[in-house]
């Protein structure tokens, strides 16, 4: 029987087209939503997920990485007096401005990592080695602020929060959630140059790795209970506060989700509407299946198997147009996070509200009197 | 001899408000093997209604089918498309071909339905639509057919499933009169030399000399049998 709705499905060329476009413009902005989604929730726990890191102290309240409250980096001893741990490394957050060779300024949000166990430093370099931030007034810039920053030129000379800084790396996927490029610094410069005095000597995050990571939990509560003043995470709570933040307390998510169910509603209107639109013009032929013997579950498959049709060549299409808008996106600091497993779980979210759209056709026929047949 | 089709005391009431309208009333009627029945009648006499249930398409009121001497009036709804769908072809006025399916994929597509091989249904397909004299049409759609080859499509399509009994509602009516001969012959062959029953109505005068009963229905009710 899916041969015969093939045949159907195929035989309106005209009204196929118009359907497709609706389910291709449909997969395509669902697609497209939920990747720029994912790829900003990645780019917000970008350097939490890379640090490596089993536990991490913040300042109490903290809602996500990029809001960091410092506090007196002494309590780094404190942390790492402790025989479970493998390392303890500060972490300095801090916002400041890159004078641009034409005199612009622009927002960056700099870490200062230890350049000497480079925590909380690039993960993936293009060119240099995280190290390379220390021995003096060094950063290293993602390629991706290129669209921002203009020619990122190693050894090229800058002006941060007025103070010259030399780029000796270009790292890769190292991106924020505003998508402000972030500046990688040594923990040291990082902190001479917060003008805020109340922020020196003070870290944003003590990232924790510990000897054993299965002792978690145990020693997270021992934490807490040595810094009473300071928020004990693990990586993974530390990535959902992030998450959470962003997509319920901004109501971001509200708003990507409603674009993307909105996508959804879109194309399983139009392959209900096409799909009605041909079981009522063919409700002759219909009719004739079952009079010819044709059963339930035979006419089912026609109709569900056009809906398929439909909802899959049309999700097809739209995937190579997403992934061909990945590169210009990308090169203005967003991420649209297309790989396998979301077009999978994307396309059998689409075939499944497709397969329901066409409940309405099936109700259709199944009350079809396949008598009218005997009517000329 | 059994009678490979019986209908017994059938009856098709319809409500019509408070008032319930009998669209074929008491009706008995048998057809044997290899004999060809004809219902005449006025426009709403119940012709089609009696087709209708005589083909397992509709449940009559009260009365029952005999199918080669089995009752498949009480038969269930799962039940009834496999018995259409083996024991019965259909022949309508108006054709009722898929206009987006080639004359061989309209035929084949009676096989489809009972899930015969690719092999068997090409076969049988092509040699029978050669046998309807439409070897060279296999492949045009209806849109390009005349009538009497669309008509021979659809009996073509009614016949090869090779089933026991075939229904054939005004057959001739949207033919001109050679068209009409070759779909009579068809029928006669299809009852003479497989020794199948053919059940037909038909206004057309030619019918009476292909069938071998005729029945006269007039307000649900079978008024006249000839023999």
């Amino acid at each position: 029987m899916i041969w015969l709705a093939t045949r159907l499905a195929f035989h309106n060329r005209a009204r196929l087209l118009v359907t497709l476009f609706g389910v291709v413009f449909s997969a395509y902005l669902t697609l497209a939503e939920t990747a720029l989604y994912i790829g900003m929730m990645e780019n917000a726990t970008s350097i939490i997920r890379h640090s490596g890191a089993d536990l991490w102290v913040a300042s109490k309240g903290v809602q996500n990485f990029d809001f960091a409250k410092p506090f007196p980096d002494a309590r780094l001893k404190l942390a790492q007096g402790r025989a479970e741990l493998s390392w303890a490394k500060p972490i300095s957050l801090s916002w400041g401005f890159l004078k641009l060779p034409d005199g612009a300024q622009e927002l960056v949000e700099i870490i200062g990592y230890d350049p000497a166990a480079p925590v909380g430093g690039p993960w993936d370099m293009a060119s240099g080695a995280p190290g390379d931030v220390g021995g003096g007034a060094n950063m290293i810039v993602d390629e991706s602020a290129a669209q921002r920053l203009g020619e990122l030129r190693l050894g090229s000379l800058w002006e941060l929060n007025d103070r010259s800084i030399k780029l000796v790396g270009l790292s890769r996927s190292a991106k924020t959630f505003t998508t402000a490029p972030i500046v990688f610094t040594s923990y040291a410069l990082a902190q001479d140059m917060t003008p805020d005095v109340s922020r020196q000597a003070a870290a944003a995050y003590i990232a924790i790795k510990l000897r054993n990571p299965a002792d978690v939990e145990r020693v997270a509560k021992a934490l807490r209970h040595d810094l009473p003043d300071n928020e004990i995470l693990t990586t993974s709570a530390f990535v959902e506060r992030t998450i959470l933040y962003w997509t319920v307390q901004t109501g971001m998510g509200a708003a990507f989700c409603l674009t993307a169910v909105l996508g959804l509603v879109v194309g399983a209107g139009t392959i209900g509407q096409t799909v009605f639109a041909n079981t009522m013009e063919h409700r002759g032929e219909f009719a004739t299946l079952k009079a010819m013997g044709a059963t339930a579950r035979d006419l089912n498959t026609i109709i569900l198997a056009q809906a398929a049709i439909d909802a899959s060549v049309g999700f097809w299409i739209a995937v190579p147009l997403a992934l061909l808008s990945k590169a210009p996106l990308e090169k203005t600091g967003v991420t649209l996070a297309v790989d396998l497993k979301l077009i999978a779980a994307l396309f059998c979210v689409t075939l499944a509200v497709a397969l329901a759209a066409a409940y309405f056709s099936i109700r259709r026929v199944q009350n079809l009197d396949p008598a009218t047949v005997f009517r000329s | 001899m059994r009678p490979m089709l019986e209908a017994r005391a059938l009856s098709k009431h319809y409500q019509q408000g408070s008032i319930a309208v009998a669209a074929v009333d008491s009706v008995s009627f048998s057809v044997l093997p290899g004999e060809i029945a004809l219902i005449i009648g006025p426009s709403g006499s119940g012709k089609s209604t009696l087709l209708s249930m005589l083909g397992c398409i509709l449940r009559p009121t009260s009365g029952a089918i005999l199918l080669a001497g089995r009752d498949v009036g009480r038969l269930s709804d799962r039940e009834l498309p496999r018995i259409r769908g083996r024991c019965f072809g259909f022949v309508f006025q108006s054709f009722h071909l898929f206009p987006f399916l080639t004359a061989r994929e309209n035929v084949e597509t009676a096989l489809r339905l009972r899930k015969v091989s690719a092999r068997v249904r090409r076969e049988r397909t092509v040699d029978l639509l050669a046998r309807c004299g439409l070897e060279d049409r296999m492949d045009f759609y209806p849109a390009s057919l005349s009538g009497g080859e669309k008509q021979r499509v659809a009996i073509a399509r009614a016949l090869v499933g090779d089933p026991f009994i075939l229904l054939a509602d005004e057959p001739t009516a949207c033919l001109d009169s050679a068209n009409g001969e070759i779909v009579f012959e068809m029928l006669r062959h299809f009852a003479q030399e497989k020794g199948k029953a053919v059940v037909m109505a038909s206004h057309d005068p030619k019918a009476r000399r292909f069938a071998n009963r005729v029945y006269s229905l007039a307000d649900g009710r079978i008024e006249v049998v000839t023999d």
